[in-house]
């Protein structure tokens, strides 16, 4: 066996296994009575997200999901849970008969997308291209969409602050 | 052997695996019973539409820098909405004692 044949496979290895800690780390978030058993399923569905950016050809993609999802948004949902832990409150409802509406919809939405794509031809594939026209495409074509996202931002901070210190204040 | 060498550059893969997320995101939306669960589903539903825009951007579009800006956009409105979400949890918490959805019925008819 050469050595890029070897290469190879670990490569394709360590995608499966992305795959499989993502669907795992997932239905842990979903399915766990503990929420920091939640919490930990969502951080390994976020590196996995992480992951799979960077086989779709963007390192860029995958430390910013790292930068801003596992190390700023997770952080937060830490300090959510402990500031409102209250034991006896965790767990699910019973899903009873509702159970399938999930199911229902994300198969439908899948198969719509399947039957789209039947009669379409893949023009690209994963590959690694330059990604530093972005940051001046941030500031040209795009300029409208980012000052937006920024204010959105600055006032969703401002008003996650002033909602959470309402009681505090008076 | 063989199968799992092509498994990175099939599209339907990345499409199975976004819709995966997202249905189980639905599924948490639907039957957690506190709001600090239903926002670590929300952020699984948010990755599933991630992964779905990178994916058809990287394979069926000619320009796959936009596919890029558009998931940045997405990641920052995600972040967002989570910071918003937990200003919200903690306000509640702090004027009903509880985050349980199935108590807090004050405008229930």
């Amino acid at each position: 066996m050469s050595f890029e044949r070897f290469a190879l496979d670990i490569y394709a290895l360590s995608f499966a296994v992305l795959l499989v800690q993502m669907v795992i780390g997932a239905i842990m978030a979903v399915r766990s009575q503990n929420l920091v058993h939640c919490f930990l399923g969502l951080v390994m569905t976020l590196i996995g997200v992480a992951g799979l950016y960077y086989f779709l050809g963007s390192p860029l993609l995958a430390v910013m999901q790292v930068m801003i999802y596992v190390g700023a948004v997770c952080v937060a949902i830490a300090f959510g849970l402990s500031l409102t832990h209250k034991s006896g409150e965790e767990g699910l409802q019973n899903p009873g008969l509702r159970a399938i509406v999930p199911p229902f919809i994300t198969l439908a939405m899948l198969g719509s997308v399947l039957l789209g794509l039947a009669d379409r031809e893949w023009v690209g594939y994963p590959q690694k291209i330059d990604e530093s026209p972005i940051g001046q495409m941030l500031l040209g074509e795009y300029l409208l969409p980012f000052e937006v996202i920024s204010i959105l931002l600055t006032v969703a901070v401002i008003g996650a602050i002033s909602v959470a210190l309402i009681r505090r204040r008076n | 052997m063989e199968y799992l060498h092509t498994l990175p550059n099939n599209l339907i893969v990345y499409i199975i695996v976004a819709h995966l997320l997202f249905g189980i995101g639905l599924y948490g939306m639907m039957f957690r019973s506190t709001l600090i669960g239903i926002l670590i589903s929300l952020e699984l539903l948010i990755q599933g539409v991630g992964i779905n825009v990178m994916a058809f951007g990287t394979f069926l579009h000619v320009d796959p820098l936009s596919a890029r800006i558009m998931t940045l956009f997405l990641l920052g409105i995600g972040a967002a909405e989570a910071a918003l979400f937990l200003g919200i949890a903690v306000a509640v918490f702090r004027n009903y004692k509880t985050i349980s959805i199935n108590k807090l019925t004050r405008l229930k008819g």
